[in-house]
C-alpha cells in the first residue's frame, strides 16, 4: 500500500556540510575543555594531545583538540541502528539512523525536583513516592514508549540518589528507562549491577539495553568530569550514552539558531568521538536538545518557537550522519496544565517528529522541565497519539480513494453504516480519550469537566489500578542489596 | 584641571556611554578622566555618570524595555570603566560607599556560571559592589573573600541537585567559625528553593535575577 507520510526538510545538503565542516574546524582549532585524569588519560593513549591550560580548583583543565581524521572514524564506528531494551520484548525499541516513522518513539522527560500534587494541587518537591507513580502511570499509558526518570525525590540521601532513582525506574515500569547514569562516578557499577540484575545478566543488557544515560556536555564546549567519565565508561561497558548538549541561544552559545545548531553540533562529534575512541562501536545516540533564553528573564525557554526550529535542525544533521537522535519534542515553559502548555508543546513535537526524531522525551513537564504534573502526563500521552497519527499518513490506495464507492453512493448519498466505513473508521480515526467532542449538552449532562479535570481523572483512576510492581521479588531484592551496599560504601549505614 | 561645565558634561557623557552600552566611549571617558580630573571628583564622575546610568538600564530592564543581554553589556562596561578609575582613586585614598557589598559565588562542585553572571549584572545595575568568585569555588575561599572584603551578603549560587549540598556546607562552615552574624546568606540556582533556604538557615531565596536583587536591597538598605 502507498502512504503519503509528512515530513519536514529545513536543511539542504550544502548547509549540513557547512555545518559539519565548521563543527570540524571548531573541534580541530578550539576543541573542547575536559578536567578528568581518567578521560586525558584514555585520549592520550590513543595518540590524542591533551594540552594542560590551568585549574580549576583542585582539578586540572586539559584542552582536547580533534582531527577531524579522528572525527570521520568516529563517525564511521558509531552504530546506524540501536535496539533499546524494554524489561520485555514487546516493549523493545528500534532506532534507525534514517528517522523512519516506526522508528519514532514518544516518552517522558523529567528529573523535576518539584511536583504538582495531583490531589491538593500544592507544588511541592518531589519525593520518591511521586516517581513510583509517575513511572507506574507511564507503564499504563499506551502511547508512551520510554520512561525519562521524571522526578528527583527531596527525600533520599543525597550520594546515593540516582540509585534510588533507577531502582524505583526499574521496579514499576517494564518500559525501557533514560537519565544520567549517575552523579558520582563511583555509584556508576552499582547502576551496572542493578541492570545486569533486571535483564538477566551482562551480556542480555548489552544485548538489550534496559536504561540508556543521558550525559551532558556543559555548553560550550565543556566535557566536565563526571558526564565525561560516564561517556567514556559506559562505552566500555557496551551500553548507549545520548550526548545531551543542551546550549540554549543567547547565553551558553550564540543567540544565533545557526550559531546554536553549530555548538550542538561541534559537542556531539566531540562527545560521539570520546565514546569510540574508548570502545568502537559501542552504541552511542545524538542528543541535542538546544533551546533559546528568554531575554527579558534569562529563563531557558523550552517553549519557544526557536526550540522547534532548533529540533528539526538537530535532527537532521543526526541524519545526514545516519545516527539516531533524541530530542526534547514538546516542551513547555507554562506553569499550569493550560493552553499555552498545549500549543508549545504539541506544535513543537509535531515539528521534531516530522523531521524524524527517534526519542522525543517531553511528557509530563510543565515550568521548563522544573515540575511535572500526572495530569500534564495523561494529556501528553493524548498529544502522542494525535502526533502518531498524524505521522501515520494518508494511506493511498484503490481500497482508500473508494472510486468505486463513491460512485456507487453516488450524489446526495450518506456513508453512514456502510461496509467501507465499518471496515476503516478505526484505523483512519484517532479516538481521544480527554478532548471533548460531542454536543455542549452531552458535555454538561457528564459534569462540564475542564481538560484538566479529564486528566487527573483519568491517571487517578489508572494509578488505582496499577500493578505495586511487576518485578521478580527475588530480583527485587537484589535490588535492595546493591543499594544497601552503595549506601555502605558511602557510610550511610 | 576640567571646568565644572565640563565635569557635568563628562558625567552626562558617561552616563550616556553606559546606556547605550558603548563600551568604546566609556572607556574612553574613563581614560580622560583618570588623567585630567582630580581624584575626589571621580566619585562624583562615577555616581553621577557610570551608576547613573546603569540605574537607568536596571529600571529599563525591569520594565521590559532593555534585556537580560544588555544588562549584562551595561555592567560589563561600568566594570571596565571603573577598573580605570580604580588606581587614582586608591592612590588618592578616595573611598566610596557602595549600598552595600556583596560576594558572589558558584559553590563548590558545580560549573554553571551563567544564573550567577545575570544576578550579579543586577545587582551591580543596583548600586551594589558586587566580588564575583566565578564558578566551583570552594567553601573556605568564599568565606575568606567575604571577610576580607568586609562584604554585607554572601550569594551562593547552585545549579544541580547534587551540589546544592555546598550552600549547606557555607552556611555551616560560617556558624562554626563564629561568622554568621557576619553575613547575609542568599542562596539561588536551580536547584535550590525556599524551603532549602530555610532548612540550611540562609536568610533567603532569590528565585531569579530580580527577586535576588530585591530581597538584597530589602536585607541591607532597610
Amino acid at each position: 500500500m502507498l502512504t503519503a507520510v509528512p515530513k519536514m526538510d529545513l536543511l539542504d545538503t550544502a548547509a549540513k556540510e557547512r555545518i559539519h565542516e565548521a563543527s570540524l574546524s571548531i573541534l580541530e582549532e578550539t576543541g573542547i575543555q575536559i578536567d578528568s585524569e581518567m578521560v586525558a588519560n584514555t585520549l592520550q593513549e590513543h595518540g590524542i594531545a591533551c594540552e594542560v591550560t590551568g585549574k580549576q580548583g583542585d582539578r586540572t583543565l586539559w584542552r582536547v583538540r580533534f582531527a577531524g581524521d579522528t572525527i570521520t572514524q568516529s563517525l564511521k564506528t558509531a552504530p546506524k541502528t540501536i535496539t533499546l531494551g524494554g524489561r520485555d520484548t514487546k516493549h523493545d525499541l528500534y532506532l534507525d539512523g534514517k528517522g523512519s516513522p516506526d522508528s519514532v518513539y514518544y516518552g517522558t522527560l523529567g528529573s523535576a525536583p518539584v511536583v504538582h500534587d495531583i490531589e491538593t494541587g500544592e507544588r511541592r518537591l518531589g519525593t520518591l513516592k511521586d516517581l513510583i507513580q509517575f513511572a507506574r502511570l507511564t507503564q499504563q499509558l499506551e502511547h508512551l514508549d520510554f520512561f525519562h526518570v521524571s522526578v528527583m525525590p527531596s527525600d533520599v540521601p543525597n550520594s546515593v540518589v540516582e540509585l534510588y532513582r533507577w531502582k524505583a525506574t526499574f521496579e514499576n515500569t517494564a518500559k525501557h528507562s533514560i537519565t544520567a547514569a549517575s552523579y558520582d562516578a563511583r555509584n556508576l557499577p552499582y547502576l551496572l549491577e542493578m541492570a545486569a540484575v533486571v535483564q538477566g545478566g551482562e551480556d542480555e543488557l548489552r544485548r538489550r539495553p534496559i536504561f540508556s544515560a543521558t550525559e551532558c556536555p556543559i555548553a560550550p564546549l565543556f566535557f566536565a568530569e563526571r558526564s565525561a567519565e560516564n561517556m567514556v565508561g559506559l562505552a566500555r561497558a557496551g551500553l548507549p550514552v545520548i550526548i545531551y548538549s543542551e546550549p540554549f541561544a543567547g547565553a551558553s552559545s550564540p543567540v544565533t539558531l545557526a550559531g546554536t545548531l553549530l555548538v550542538t553540533n561541534a559537542e556531539q562529534l566531540a562527545g560521539i568521538a570520546l565514546t569510540q575512541i574508548a570502545n568502537p562501536g559501542a552504541p552511542v545516540i545524538y542528543g541535542g536538545v538546544s533551546t533559546t533564553m528568554d531575554i527579558r528573564s534569562g529563563n531557558i525557554s523550552f517553549g519557544s518557537p526557536e526550540t522547534g526550529l532548533l529540533n528539526v535542525a538537530t535532527t537532521e544533521m543526526a541524519r545526514f550522519y545516519e545516527m539516531p537522535k533524541e530530542g526534547s519534542g514538546g516542551r513547555t515553559d507554562s506553569k499550569l496544565v493550560d493552553c499555552q502548555a498545549g500549543f508549545e508543546k504539541q506544535g513543537n513535537l509535531l515539528l521534531a517528529v516530522l523531521a524524524g526524531a527517534n526519542l522525543n522525551n517531553c511528557a509530563g513537564t510543565l515550568e521548563s522541565n522544573y515540575a511535572v504534573s500526572l495530569a500534564q502526563l495523561v494529556i501528553d500521552d493524548d498529544i502522542a497519539k494525535r502526533t502518531k497519527r498524524i505521522l501515520a499518513g494518508i494511506a493511498l490506495d484503490e481500497e482508500t480513494l473508494a472510486a468505486d464507492l463513491i460512485k456507487e453512493i453516488g450524489p446526495g448519498g450518506q456513508y453512514l453504516g456502510n461496509q467501507h466505513t465499518l471496515a476503516h473508521m478505526r484505523q483512519e480515526l484517532c479516538l481521544s480519550d480527554l478532548c471533548s467532542k460531542g454536543t455542549y449538552e452531552d458535555w454538561a449532562k457528564k459534569g462540564s469537566l475542564s481538560l484538566e479535570q479529564m486528566a487527573q481523572k483519568k491517571a487517578l483512576d489508572l494509578l488505582n489500578v496499577s500493578e505495586p510492581s511487576s518485578l521478580e521479588p527475588v530480583v527485587i531484592k537484589e535490588l535492595e542489596k546493591i543499594l544497601k551496599s552503595a549506601e555502605k560504601a558511602h557510610g550511610l549505614t | 584641571m576640567a571646568t565644572e561645565a565640563q565635569e557635568l558634561g563628562l558625567q552626562q557623557k558617561a552616563k550616556e556611554a553606559i546606556i547605550t552600552l558603548n563600551k568604546a566611549a566609556a572607556i574612553q571617558i574613563a581614560e580622560q578622566a583618570s588623567s585630567e580630573m582630580d581624584a575626589s571628583k571621580l566619585v562624583d564622575l562615577i555616581e553621577g555618570g557610570f551608576k547613573a546610568g546603569i540605574m537607568v538600564v536596571g529600571d529599563r530592564f525591569a520594565k521590559g524595555d532593555m534585556f537580560l543581554p544588555e544588562l549584562v553589556a551595561a555592567a560589563e562596561i561600568m566594570k571596565s570603566s571603573l577598573a580605570i578609575l580604580e588606581p587614582k582613586l586608591r592612590e588618592n585614598q578616595v573611598v566610596q560607599e557602595p549600598v552595600g557589598k556583596i560576594v558572589i559565588a558558584t559553590v563548590k562542585g558545580d560549573l554553571h556560571d551563567i544564573g550567577k553572571t545575570m544576578v550579579s549584572s543586577l545587582l551591580m545595575a543596583n548600586g551594589f559592589e558586587v566580588i564575583d568568585l566565578g564558578i566551583d569555588v570552594a567553601t573556605l575561599n568564599i568565606i575568606d573573600a567575604a571577610r576580607e572584603n568586609q562584604a554585607d551578603m554572601i550569594c551562593l549560587s547552585a545549579l544541580l541537585t547534587t551540589t546544592i549540598m555546598a550552600q549547606k556546607e557555607v552556611v555551616d562552615a560560617l556558624k562554626e567559625m563564629g561568622h554568621r552574624e557576619d553575613f547575609k546568606v542568599m542562596i539561588g540556582g536551580a536547584a535550590s528553593s525556599k524551603n532549602w533556604a530555610e532548612e540550611i538557615g540562609a536568610d533567603a531565596y532569590g528565585a531569579d535575577a530580580q527577586e535576588a536583587t530585591e530581597i538584597a536591597i530589602d536585607l541591607l538598605t532597610k
